[in-house]
């Protein structure tokens, strides 16, 4: 087996003469992009979604700016914009009670087994409640694990402005955890991320 | 590192789920794209100008990612960029018209140029040589025939004695022709083995399906490892056959659940005409198959060495010891006729 060296930026300048190139990004990039869009609008929704990211980012890859040697931003960035009309779906997943309790091999299983019922409840509703700048960049950072200068290039803004939507994102969301879990509530821990 | 409560979001979502069919529907719909998403004189435009100088930049760049799909029963799928190239085949398979009913009085007929690298051994002694053949086949369903002229392109001295000793031998004809008649069609005998047309068009849409149909016929029809034999019914059905669309779309499809099959990109072939190629290589031999993606036909095939071949005493690792170019495809009236 051989293992392809490329950056994402090369792939993408490629594909521009060769086009099937393009599919090298696609082998790359796939699951992550579906795997968070699956969390957040579910797997049928995701799945749409996902395919049509790759088709906007193909037919959208003559404007990719070369600069960029990791392409995952701005595929994210495209998959964000994409499952807009998603937005619905994920605020009725999150306010339906009880459906979404992470399985035991959750990688985040220890968080949550520290967060009971009631308290997971209340971050659903929280979160659903969020606007949806910064749910994108609350998912992004907290789902996708892009740092803020990542999830600035996906969003077209700043580090700064990132950072601003995930604090206003945590308080909303510790405003509404703090009557019952107090330790939680510290809005400034997420800016020092 | 998020913090508690953000790592606690994630806990408000659902697990990731499986990407399997989802990522075998999006590579799908990419490929249709890339193959559809620019006209067609401009996709021609962007092949010749990737083929320009750019053939070892399209080998050497030409990435694998090798992904095992849950469900793919043993059978690994090529990378993304193989199935997307082959994926190109399929469509301008599928976009053909339909094969006209070849019977008495309708043959296809093929014609084609190849240059193979042969080395003999007689007493000890070796000797290579190039040999250039023009092959013209006609074939319908009761079968067809070849008839293949050959000279030696280059040879050491004395060896066109040999040479042409060697052809009278082995041909028993006037030296350099060869004329076979009743040979069985390429597509009879892929039904022998249980790989109908009609087989293989049932799963145009089912590319595991076709490719498990070339692994239970593959050592039915010739004796090499079966991923070898399974590359070779895909050349065999793209050449010389009256394959329905379906079945030709089906064979590139399969391609990709092929061990060791990948895309190596936009290429010339010999005459200059860009294509895709795909290739495997085993012991030692590199084949690729160059294919029209307008059109789907195969251009030409390349045999090159990548390491020591038995068979091939000498020859560096590299050579291009063969290669067959198609020219002229059309149905005639007669086994005799030409276009």
């Amino acid at each position: 087996m051989t293992t392809d060296h490329r950056t994402d930026a090369a792939i993408v300048a490629e594909s521009l003469r060769r086009p099937e190139a393009f599919a090298a990004l696609f082998d790359r990039h796939f699951d992550r992009i579906h795997g968070y869009l699956s969390r957040r609008f579910g797997p049928q929704a995701a799945a749409d979604a996902a395919s049509e990211t790759f088709l906007v980012a193909f037919r959208r890859r003559g404007s990719y700016d070369p600069a960029r040697v990791d392409a995952l931003p701005w595929l994210f960035g495209i998959a964000v914009r994409v499952a807009r009309s998603q937005r619905r779906t994920e605020r009725r997943m999150l306010r339906a009670t009880g459906v979404h309790d992470a399985p035991p091999e959750d990688p985040h299983a220890t968080v949550d087994a520290r967060l009971g019922a009631g308290e997971r409840e209340a971050l659903r509703r929280a979160l659903a409640g969020l606007r949806r700048q910064e749910r994108d960049a609350l998912t992004l950072f907290a789902l996708a694990d892009l740092t803020y200068e990542e999830i600035a290039v996906a969003l077209g803004t700043t580090p700064g402005t990132v950072a601003s939507r995930i604090f206003r994102a945590r308080s909303r969301l510790s405003g509404e955890l703090a009557a019952l879990r107090p330790a939680l509530a510290n809005p400034k821990e997420a800016v020092d991320a | 590192m998020p913090d508690t409560l953000t790592r606690g979001v994630g806990t408000a979502y659902p697990p990731a789920g499986d990407p399997g069919d989802a990522r075998e529907a999006a590579l799908r719909a990419l490929a249709r794209e890339i193959d559809g998403g620019a006209p067609r004189r401009s996709r021609r435009r962007l092949a010749l100008a990737a083929a320009t100088g750019a053939v070892a930049v399209t080998l050497a760049g030409a990435g694998v990612v090798r992904l095992v799909l849950p469900g793919d029963a043993g059978l690994p799928r090529a990378d993304a960029a193989t199935v997307a190239a082959l994926e190109t085949g399929a469509r301008a398979a599928e976009g053909a018209p339909a094969a006209p009913v070849l019977g008495p009085g309708k043959y296809l007929y093929t014609r084609s140029s190849s240059v193979d690298q042969v080395t003999s051994v007689t007493g000890g002694t070796s000797t290579t040589y190039l040999v250039q053949h023009e092959r013209q086949s006609w074939f319908n369903a009761s079968g067809g025939r070849l008839v293949e002229s050959g000279r030696p392109l280059r040879f050491l001295a004395g060896d066109r004695a040999f040479w042409e000793s060697e052809v009278r031998r082995l041909q028993n004809t006037s030296p350099g022709t060869s004329r076979v008649s009743g040979l069985p069609s390429v597509s009879a005998r892929f039904a022998e083995v249980g790989a109908s047309d009609a087989a293989l068009a049932e799963r145009v849409d089912d590319p595991r399906g076709a490719a498990e149909l070339l692994r239970d016929a593959a050592p039915r029809y010739g004796g090499a490892p079966r991923d070898q034999e399974m590359f070779v019914m895909v050349g065999d059905g793209l050449r010389e056959t009256d394959f329905s669309p379906g079945a030709r779309a089906a064979l590139f499809r399969a391609a990709a659940y092929i061990e060791g099959v990948r895309s190596i990109g936009t290429v010339r072939d010999s005459r200059g005409r860009a294509g895709i190629g795909v290739t495997r290589e085993s012991d030692g031999m590199r084949e690729v198959l160059i294919f029209d993606p307008e059109t789907s036909q195969l251009l030409e095939e390349q045999r090159r060495t990548t390491g020591p071949i038995d068979w091939l005493p000498g020859v560096p690792t590299g050579s291009l010891v063969g290669r067959s170019t198609y020219l002229v495809s059309a149905v005639v009236g007669s086994e005799t006729a030409t276009p």
